[in-house]
Parts: C-alpha cells; sequence; structure tokens
C-alpha cells in the first residue's frame, strides 16, 4: 500500500497521535496539558481517540487523563463518554481521576538542603519540629455533579452484587472508602459495616481475611486463601511467616498477570528455589503468553526489576514477544535502518531491540542494514533479542551520516519494501542523501514506501522536514530513553500506515453511558 | 574505505585492564577557541582557571586520567583578518604547558561578525595528532557563527571550501566528540547543530562567568564516563556473551547507559569479539 499524501487535518491528528505515543508516563500532572491541547484542537478526534485507547492503549495513565479530559470538557459528548469509560476502571482508579480533579495536598518531610552535615544540623534543629513540604497535585477544582453521580451509580452498582464489591474492598479498600467520604454518599447496610465497622459478615471474603489473620497453622491459612481467594499482597499484610504451602495457595489464586508483578518478591521469599513453587510459576507464566490482559511492558519492567534466574527471564520474554505479537501483525516487506554513525551511541542497541521485537510480527520479508556513509547489510535475527545482538554483533558507531545509502543498496539489489523505519538521529551530513535516494528508489523499484522515523535522544527533524518539502509523508517516533515505550510502535507499523490508524480511531464507536446499574 | 572494511573484519583486540598498553584512560581534549578581540573576557577567566580547574577534575576522578590536551585558535580569513585563519598547540600531557599556551593567546581583530569557525574545527580534526584508542573530546568556544552558516544550504562558504556538513561527517569519521560553548545566543543555532551532529551537546553560556562551570560540567561527565566505561569493559571481558539487559542489571544501571558505554568502548577498539564479524555483502 503506497503512502498518500496527508492532508493538514490529518497531519494535526498524527501529530497529535504521535505526542500522545510518545509522551513519558507515570506523572498525570505532566501528560495533562498534552490531552487539552489535543482535546482543544480537534475534540471529535480526541474523544474517538479516548475510546479506542480505553480498549487498546497499555499506558494506565492515558486512560485515567481521557477521563478526565473529557469529564471536564464543555464540548457536546465528551462528558458521556469520560463517564461511560469512567464505569470501566478499578475503583482506585477512579479515586485517582477524582483526586486529580478535586485537588490534594500532601504534606512530607522537608529534604535536608545540606548534604554531609548532618551532624551540625541536627544539633542546630534538636528541639525544632521537623521541617516540611506540602505538594499540590491536581487541578483543585469541583468535581461536576455527573461526575458524582455516576460514582455513586459504580459504588451501588457493586453494593448490589456482595461478590464483586467483597472482591474491590479487599484489594481497594482506602479507595472505595475515600469514593464514599469525599463524595458523602451514604453506604448501604453491608457496605457500612464491612468499611466502617470493621464488621463484616461472617460468610464474606473480608471475614476471610480476617480468620487468615488469625489462623496459626500453615495449612489453615493456605485453605484460607484457597477459599476465599485472598490476593497476594493482601495477603502479605496479614501473614507473618510465608511457608511454602501458603506460597503455594498464594500463587494458585494469582492471576498471570500479578504473579509478573509479584515475581521479585516471590523470589524474594524463595518461591523460586522451591520445584513445586517454580513450576506453578512457570505454568502461570506460560498461561500469561496468551492472557489477554497481560501487558508486554509489565513483563520487560519485571525483568529490569527483579534479580531473576536466566529461565525465569526468558520465560518472561518469552511472555513480554508473545503480548507484542498479539499487538498485531506486520504484513509488509519491511526495511529497519540502523544509524551507526559517529554520533551514535544508543541507536545500535535500539536497533536490536526494534529490530527483535518487529521479527516476531513481520510476516514478509525484513531487510536490516546498519549505516554510516557505507551500507551494512545484517541478516535478520529472530524473534529473540540475543539472536539480534549476534547480528549486529562487530557494528560499532563511527563514520559520517548517510541516510540515503542503504535506499540506494536496496536500489541496486532490487529489494522491494513498503515500509522504512529509520533509527536515527537525523542529522545526515553525507551524500547519499535520504530523499533523493528514496525518490529514485521509488521510481526505480515501483514503490510508494512509508517511512517512519524512530528518533534518538537529542535528535534534529532534520530529514523529515526534507521528506515533507519534497512531498513525501513520514511518520517520526521519539525515542526518550524509555525502552517499554518500544511496544507502542507495532501498532504504527502493523497497519498499513499511520493514516490508516487513524481512520480506524475515527470510526471507532463511543461507549454508551449508562443510567441504570448493570444487571 | 579499506580502512573500514578491515576494522570491521579484524577489529583492534584489547589489552587487558591495567596492563600497559591499556588504553582506556586516554583522554584527547582539544579546546577550539575564537580568539578575536571580542573574546577577550572568556580568554582572561580561562587564563585564571582554566588549568587549575582541569587539575582539580583529573584528581577528583576515581580513574588515574592520561589526559592531554590541545588548542587551535582561530580567527577570520583575509581581508577581515590578516594575523592568521588557525593556529594549533599540538597535544600535551603537561598541564604547565597548556598554561603557557592560554597565557600567550590575545585576543584581536576578526572584522565582520561570522569567523573561521569550520577551518578552526577542521584543523583540530586533521592537524592535531589523536592517539588511536583514546576517549576524544572536542570543545568549541566562541561568539560567533561559522562563515556560511546554514544547516541545509549545502553551498560550501567561498573562502574555507567547507560546510558544516563536512566538518561534522569529518568528526564522525575521527570519532570525535565536539561539545560546544556558546557566549552569544547567535551562535545557539550553528553551534547546537555542529554538536549534535557528533553527538555532543551544546551549552549556552551566555554570561561571562557560566563559561568556566559549563566547561567543568562537560569534563567532568566525561571523566565519570571513563570510570563507568572501566566498570563496563571489566564486566564485559568477564563475560562477552552476557546480554546487554543481563549486564545492566549486574552493573545497576539503565540498559540505555551500558549500551552507550560499549558503543563508547567499541569505537575506541578497546572491546574484542568472540565471533567474526558478519561478512560484507
Amino acid at each position: 500500500m503506497a503512502a498518500r499524501p496527508t492532508t493538514p487535518e490529518q497531519d494535526l491528528r498524527l501529530g497529535l497521535l504521535n505526542s500522545l505515543l510518545t509522551t513519558p508516563h507515570r506523572e498525570l500532572a505532566k501528560i495533562w496539558p498534552v490531552h487539552q491541547e489535543i482535546s482543544t484542537k480537534d475534540p471529535r478526534f480526541y474523544v474517538r481517540l479516548a475510546a479506542w485507547y480505553a480498549d487498546h492503549g497499555d499506558v494506565r495513565d492515558h486512560k485515567e487523563m481521557f477521563i478526565i479530559s473529557l469529564v471536564l470538557s464543555d464540548f457536546a459528548g465528551h462528558r458521556d463518554v469520560g463517564l461511560a469509560l469512567l464505569r470501566g476502571l478499578p475503583p482506585y482508579e477512579v479515586t485517582r481521576v477524582l483526586d486529580f480533579i478535586s485537588g490534594r495536598k500532601k504534606t512530607r518531610k522537608a529534604p535536608d538542603k545540606v548534604k554531609g552535615d548532618r551532624k551540625t544540623k541536627a544539633v542546630k534543629v534538636a528541639d525544632a519540629p521537623a521541617p516540611t513540604v506540602v505538594e499540590e497535585f491536581g487541578l483543585f477544582r469541583n468535581p461536576p455533579r455527573a461526575l458524582k453521580t455516576e460514582i455513586t451509580r459504580y459504588l451501588r452498582e457493586r453494593e448490589s452484587d456482595p461478590e464483586w464489591f467483597d472482591g474491590s474492598v479487599l484489594v481497594a479498600r482506602k479507595a472505595i472508602k475515600r469514593l464514599y467520604a469525599l463524595l458523602h454518599v451514604k453506604p448501604s447496610e453491608r457496605a457500612q459495616k464491612i468499611l466502617f465497622e470493621e464488621d463484616p459478615p461472617a460468610d464474606s471474603r473480608l471475614a476471610g481475611l480476617k480468620r487468615l489473620a488469625q489462623a496459626s497453622s500453615p495449612i489453615d491459612q493456605a485453605r484460607t486463601i484457597l477459599d476465599h481467594r485472598i490476593p497476594y499482597r493482601v495477603a502479605a499484610t496479614v501473614v507473618t511467616k510465608m511457608t511454602p504451602t501458603v506460597l503455594l495457595a498464594l500463587i494458585e489464586v494469582m492471576s498471570p498477570q500479578e504473579v509478573i508483578n509479584n515475581l521479585a518478591a516471590l523470589q524474594r521469599r524463595g518461591a523460586m528455589d522451591n520445584p513445586d513453587l517454580k513450576a506453578l510459576v512457570e505454568r502461570k507464566l506460560e498461561a500469561a503468553k496468551t492472557g489477554t490482559r497481560v501487558s508486554a511492558f509489565k513483563a520487560e519492567k519485571a525483568m529490569e526489576a527483579a534479580d531473576l534466574s536466566a529461565d525465569v527471564r526468558a520465560k518472561l520474554e518469552q511472555v513480554a514477544d508473545a503480548q507484542v505479537k498479539a499487538k498485531g501483525r506486520i504484513s509488509r516487506p519491511t526495511a529497519l535502518f540502523i544509524d551507526k554513525s559517529g554520533s551514535m551511541d544508543v541507536a545500535i542497541d535500539l536497533g536490536k531491540r526494534i529490530g527483535a521485537m518487529i521479527s516476531a510480527v513481520c510476516e514478509k520479508e525484513l531487510y536490516v542494514y546498519a549505516f554510516d556513509t557505507m551500507a551494512y547489510p545484517i541478516e535478520r535475527g529472530g524473534d529473540s533479542l540475543a539472536s539480534w545482538e549476534k547480528a549486529l554483533q562487530g557494528i560499532t558507531a563511527g563514520g559520517g551520516t548517510s541516510c540515503g545509502v542503504p535506499l540506494d543498496a536496496m536500489t541496486r539489489k532490487r529489494q522491494y519494501a513498503e515500509q522504512i523505519i529509520v533509527v536515527t538521529d537525523e542529522c545526515e551530513n553525507s551524500a547519499p542523501l535520504f530523499v533523493p535516494a528514496l525518490l529514485k528508489y521509488r521510481e526505480e523499484m515501483k514503490a510508494d514506501p512509508n517511512v517512519c522515523f524512530v528518533r534518538t535522544p537529542q535528535s534534529s527533524t532534520q530529514v523529515e522536514e526534507e521528506c515533507r518539502k519534497a512531498g513525501i509523508a513520514c511518520d517520526a517516533f521519539q525515542f526518550t530513553g524509555d525502552y517499554y515505550s518500544l511496544p507502542n510502535l507495532v501498532p504504527l507499523l502493523a497497519r498499513p500506515s499511520k493514516l490508516e490508524l487513524l481512520i480506524e480511531i475515527m470510526d471507532y464507536p463511543l461507549p454508551q453511558r449508562q443510567t441504570e446499574q448493570r444487571s | 574505505m579499506l580502512g573500514k572494511i578491515l576494522n570491521l573484519i579484524a577489529p583492534n583486540a584489547p589489552a587487558p585492564v591495567g596492563a600497559e598498553g591499556d588504553h582506556l584512560n586516554d583522554f584527547d581534549v582539544a579546546f577550539i577557541v575564537d580568539t578575536t578581540g571580542s573574546m577577550g573576557a572568556f580568554i582572561d577567566a580561562a587564563r585564571q582557571h582554566m588549568v587549575a580547574m582541569l587539575e582539580r577534575l583529573t584528581s577528583a576522578t576515581a580513574t588515574l586520567v592520561n589526559l592531554r590536551t590541545a588548542l587551535v585558535e582561530y580567527r577570520d580569513h583575509p581581508p577581515q583578518e590578516l594575523s592568521f585563519v588557525t593556529r594549533e598547540y599540538g597535544f600535551t600531557s603537561k598541564l604547565t604547558e597548556m598554561q603557557k599556551t592560554i597565557a600567550k593567546l590575545t585576543p584581536s581583530g576578526g572584522g565582520d561578525e561570522p569567523e573561521a569557525v569550520l577551518d578552526g574545527l577542521l584543523s583540530a580534526c586533521s592537524k592535531l595528532a589523536w592517539r588511536p584508542h583514546s576517549r576524544r573530546v572536542a570543545i568549541l568556544i566562541g561568539d560567533a557563527r561559522p562563515h556560511g552558516w546554514s544547516a541545509h544550504d549545502e553551498a560550501p562558504h567561498n573562502a574555507c571550501g567547507e560546510t558544516v556538513n563536512t566538518v561534522t561527517a569529518a568528526f564522525e569519521e575521527q570519532l570525535i566528540v565536539l561539545y560546544s560553548l556558546g557566549l552569544t545566543p547567535s551562535v545557539d543555532m550553528p553551534f547546537t547543530w555542529l554538536a549534535r551532529a557528533t553527538g555532543g551537546t551544546y551549552f549556552a553560556a551566555h554570561r561571562g562567568q557560566d563559561a568556566m562551570s559549563a566547561l567543568e560540567s562537560v569534563l567532568s561527565r566525561e571523566f565519570a564516563d571513563l570510570d563507568f566505561d572501566r566498570r563496563v569493559r571489566e564486566q564485559y571481558l568477564n563475560d562477552p556473551t552476557a546480554m546487554l539487559d543481563d549486564r545492566a542489571v549486574v552493573l545497576e544501571c539503565p540498559p540505555a547507559r551500558v549500551a552507550a558505554s560499549l558503543s563508547r568502548l567499541g569505537r575506541r577498539g578497546l572491546l574484542s569479539l568472540k565471533s567474526p564479524a558478519p561478512a560484507l555483502q
């Protein structure tokens, strides 16, 4: 499929989409302006994007921020979609949405101004109260009445299903209490007893948790965990000694995603040293490969965070690979160019990771070249990073930058690609330059490949600008050093073009707000 | 071209860590300084603080840095400036010699606003004797843009025939990272471009007192990298086949930092290869 020139509206949307896909996560305050900008510039696109992202996105902060923006928006239809999406969030995220809108102050101890002079300071302020700083988080606005109504419905819906309510309270007790308190919602009699009177009904899971705290033998503890499906992070707060029997019960009730999230803790508690426990963990990881609610990000993050054995790491890598594969398939011949010029320090490693990632999902030819002022053909590695490490062994940074040189090589070899990914800082300084080489390639190969630049940190936009001047549509993905954002590339590359992705988003059905409780 | 092929097929084998011939601590830094009339304040500051700062940094670092310094001064082409276009003072390991060189610098002349920046850079690249396996850093300090500056214009400047592109390509070929220090806003764009295209960074030091601290920050970061590179290289030699993520876990730092370090070591020819490099087609 050939790349078509985009209209100014499409350019704007592509730019907005790109800024969203490449924004660093974990800080709501930082992504608020990005969402505001998109919502203001193109409200019709924004609401579709929110619905699409709720089903296909990976970053929790963005999902919350979409709802915040929509709920506060004056644009017709936005609020209803935001509230419909809110109903799908777990309680702790609903609390985060509410907290961000109404604002929250947090007091914490002030950091010492002078390091290395602690003794002197301690003497000076011995009698004075510890200095504190107040941090403000959120917008400090009144939550709209419709939001209060929706959260009340959200709580009533859970109250009417004791099993659901107990499960929610087990993992998010504080958050749920906060929702009742902040919005002055009167709890049902049962909710009142569980949350505010510490007197849960005897048959509830919360009573089970109490029994777990009182149980002394590992057998009783394990039975209670299994009977009431007490989650690991809750049980860990009441069980003082984690015996293998207790761990076995806990891992049994864990979802594959919970196993991944808690791998480091399980390792610390010796789960990997016990053959039975390890086998159970591995079984869960196997299930994670096909799990629909497992995140590739989390699997990769777990690999970094935990001091894991080689075989468990390999298993996690398989989970991440399988989840990346589930994000889409690339069904077009693709070329990957990796800038190895003297100015590039991270591009080669980045190229390996992208190579391993797209190799797993690319069903057609994948041509790979490293380049400076020469093109170095690289044999396509397999799905694993190790095979790409091997494929790129001996390639070190050095030489000038000619982004057109791998295209010339492909033209000479008559290698046909419909998509080109260029990992570069775009500081092109030697001929053949990218744009003339691409024009020549298009003409000689009768091809019109899409171009996607993966920009390394501190890169320029020179080559992209040259492309636009020549009327060549191109996408750009800014790599900021966060490897976990890389799977975001797959949905972009899996579609015939980013334009197709835009069309898919614009056609995405909007969720309907439910005025009654769900049955 | 042949050199590149040979380098790929038979990369330089490293000497063992700490042995004679271990080039890991070799650090060559060239200062490329505009010495036209307007640079008086910086040159005065450099006379007073530069060498002391270098001594302080090299003594503070955990690794014994095998430091050599050089200096290239540039002015302008005739008829704007008749004294000289560039003047080179080769690498020396003695900081006292560097002190004497700096003491001799005299700000003078310059004529019109743009100066012979590209000539200065090219001289540093081609006329200085950089050591084969050293970490190569050049620091450009100036307050005027280069002649014929344009990020996208390929037309060479008449006087020297060079463009920003040819100069940055030469730096990349020579594996020299260029940091630039701009003393006026007019050089923000060209100096950023020059630094970025070689893998370096631009520092704006528009207030006189910022210049020396910016220099200190560049060099202390580079020396810290040298320490880190030593750790990475030791880890690499202990386990050449380990995956990058595993190395990052062992070294307790982000994978991207280890990747950058391996890249620096690789380009200096300080990493050995376990298996032959891929054949060129």
